[in-house]
């Protein structure tokens, strides 16, 4: 078994596009018994819904390479903005291990889908999917959800973590749900640790549902350290940034809200409701936005620690590797290095964060 | 010229391409969007002073052309234009710590890598783009390119395909290929299409049979078959893909 690497974009790559270098998984980018690994680069924006269903390969990974990767804002690194989107930005239906990490995901106006999303993993055969440190924005009608697991079966289950998602909308007339992240299966997921902000009905006219963060009530789910906030409707249908239901099978906790909904399974508990969206981000502003997290953010210090486990859950969206660094988790996508808790907080967990961070950390992020 | 991308021989896998389905489906329109993108690639561009981009550079014009909003940080204040609405502008500070927001740009953007918002300007004076991007000012962006940077729209009318691609897959020239269709050639088969969780019966509707390509002569033919050995068919006549392209029932 051998891994199998190969570049993606437009400058002198391997393959051009993405849905060319899964044409070839079969064969020369992948092959049986072997991991395959695509890298994309920030050559050109990647203008496509690559269908990732190939089984060739032992696993899939659809990543971007060091030192390409977007930076937790819109515009920063490899991505993919579909002008077209008949179904999903990006769709996997593998019956092997899939991953897409690293990407910034977003799509121009489409018809008013009821499937599918920005990423969405369908599980009907599969093995394990993972989506992590992904960022998904501004996907309006053409997909239900920014992320999405959904499906009947699968062997292993899903995981979404470390994502930051914004701006996931209807604007049309519909009485079609919108969903930031979406895992609507009876099989088990977790969700942890990502950034929702923003998920809306525009249209005054609809009767759809707005949710941040909806998990489906199961055993084996997981659903701890997300933000969701902001979520808003303009039309009848309501408006939550976690699904309102306290869940009785999946484990949820650790949560964070802008309404009361944090999602708590009464044991796990710790959740905070009723934040103000404004005193979290560095940026709300449409166009412009940074949900890295600010000083005095309220999710600063107040996440349980997820250890290693499922592999990868400690690497925040920059990258920093929370487990390694004696890190206090923080709720959310990001780690706020050297952060400022909230008043009344003695901030011990970031002050060890600070110290074991790095040097350029220390000098362009904490002194401004 | 738009070009149509096919699979050479069959996958095993029920649900994968099969011979003559069409894999990519490049309109000129995309190609030119992503040679003008490579070109005018902020991220390799020269640096001032600031570590930012100049005011008067090349991605500093294509994003004018193309980005919803510019953003401009004046003496303690932040302004969106949006360059969609005649620069219509609001005062957006209080939504921005824009301490922080510069910290982290100059953080990623300003140090060695292919990575980072693009910054424009000076740190004191800095300007950034976002938003949604449009394209309706493509031949704009051309034009730029063609007077400032030398590098002829003409020359990037095909896709860049790689060596790889050109050995794997066949490539036709064609002409009159709609975003629309491009689309729709591109989109699997779906047990039910209104279904909420997509279930993909054939890779591909649309494909291209071997007969449909009387343009190509059988030798030449046999060459693309030999996945080892790069063949481009581009320089044809472009077809019609409506004369070639069939959908699978």
């Amino acid at each position: 078994m051998a891994l199998i690497t190969k570049s993606i974009g437009t400058t002198a790559r391997d393959y051009s596009t993405i849905t060319l270098w899964e044409a070839a998984l079969g064969g020369a980018a992948g092959g049986a018994g072997n991991d395959a690994l695509g890298e994309c680069y920030n050559d050109s924006v990647f203008d496509e819904n690559p269908v990732i269903n190939d089984t060739t390969p032992d696993s899939i990974t659809l990543s971007v390479a060091s030192g390409e990767r977007h930076d937790g804002t819109a515009g920063s690194g490899a991505r993919i903005n579909s002008s077209t989107v008949p179904t999903s930005v990006i769709y996997g239906t593998s019956t092997k291990e899939t991953i897409v990490e690293w990407l910034e995901v977003t799509a121009a106006s489409g018809t008013d889908s009821l499937s599918s999303g920005g990423i969405a993993f369908s599980v009907s055969v599969g093995e394990t999917f993972t989506a992590r440190y992904n960022l998904v924005h501004d996907i309006d009608d053409a997909c239900a959800s920014g992320i999405a697991i959904q499906g009947a079966d699968a062997t292993n289950g899903a995981n979404v973590f470390d994502n930051i998602v914004y701006r996931i909308r209807r604007t049309v007339n519909s009485s079609r749900d919108k969903f930031g992240i979406r895992a609507q299966t009876a099989r088990p997921v977790g969700v942890y640790n990502n950034t929702v902000y923003g998920v809306a009905h525009t249209n005054a006219l609809a009767s759809g549902n707005a949710t941040g963060i909806y998990v489906s009530d199961n055993a084996g789910k997981d659903n701890r350290n997300n933000i969701a906030m902001g979520t808003t409707v303009a039309g009848s249908g309501a408006a939550n940034d976690f699904d309102p239901t306290s869940p009785s099978n999946t484990t949820a906790g650790y949560n964070m809200s802008s309404d009361a909904t944090a999602s708590d399974d009464g044991v796990t508990d710790n959740v905070l409701i009723n934040k103000t969206s404004s005193d979290q981000f560095v940026s709300i502003a449409v166009g412009s936005e940074d949900l890295h997290l600010k000083n005095y953010s309220d999710a600063i210090d107040t996440a349980t620690d997820l250890g290693t486990t499922p592999s990868g859950v400690e690497i925040d969206i920059n990258g920093r590797d929370r487990d390694a660094q004696g890190d206090t988790w923080d709720i959310g996508a990001h780690e706020k290095v050297g952060g400022v808790p909230p008043s009344g907080g003695d901030g011990a967990g970031s002050r060890v964060a600070s110290r074991a961070g790095s040097r350029f950390d220390n000098r362009f992020l904490e002194r401004v | 010229m738009d070009e149509l991308v096919c699979k050479i021989g069959d996958t095993p896998q029920k649900d994968g391409y099969k011979d003559g389905d069409i894999i990519e489906a490049f309109t000129e329109k995309r190609t030119l969007v992503s040679h003008a993108e490579t070109i005018l690639n902020p991220w390799d561009a020269d640096k001032n002073d600031s570590g930012f981009l100049d005011i008067n550079s090349h991605s500093h014009k294509m994003y004018s052309k193309t980005k919803q909003y510019r953003f401009e940080y004046v003496v303690d204040k932040v302004f969106r234009y949006n360059q969609f609405e005649n620069d219509k502008q609001e005062d957006v500070t209080s939504q921005i710590d824009i301490k922080k927001f510069i910290a982290r740009r100059i953080f990623t953007f300003c140090r060695p890598g292919r990575n980072g918002l693009p910054m424009f300007g000076t740190r004191i004076l800095p300007v950034w783009f976002g938003g949604k991007t449009n394209w309706d000012k493509l031949d704009d962006v051309w034009n730029d390119i063609e007077t400032h940077v030398g590098k002829l729209k003409e020359d990037h009318k095909k896709w860049g395909l790689t060596s790889n691609e050109l050995k794997l897959f066949m490539a036709l020239p064609c002409t009159g290929l709609t975003e629309e269709k491009a689309a729709a050639y591109k989109e699997p088969m779906y047990q039910d299409p209104s279904a909420e969780n997509l279930v993909i019966t054939k890779k591909r509707k649309h494909s291209i049979p071997r007969d449909n390509l009387p343009l190509i002569s059988a030798p030449t033919y046999d060459s693309v078959l030999d996945v080892s050995v790069e063949v481009d068919l581009r320089k044809h006549t472009p077809y019609n893909p409506t004369d070639i392209v069939v959908e699978k029932k």
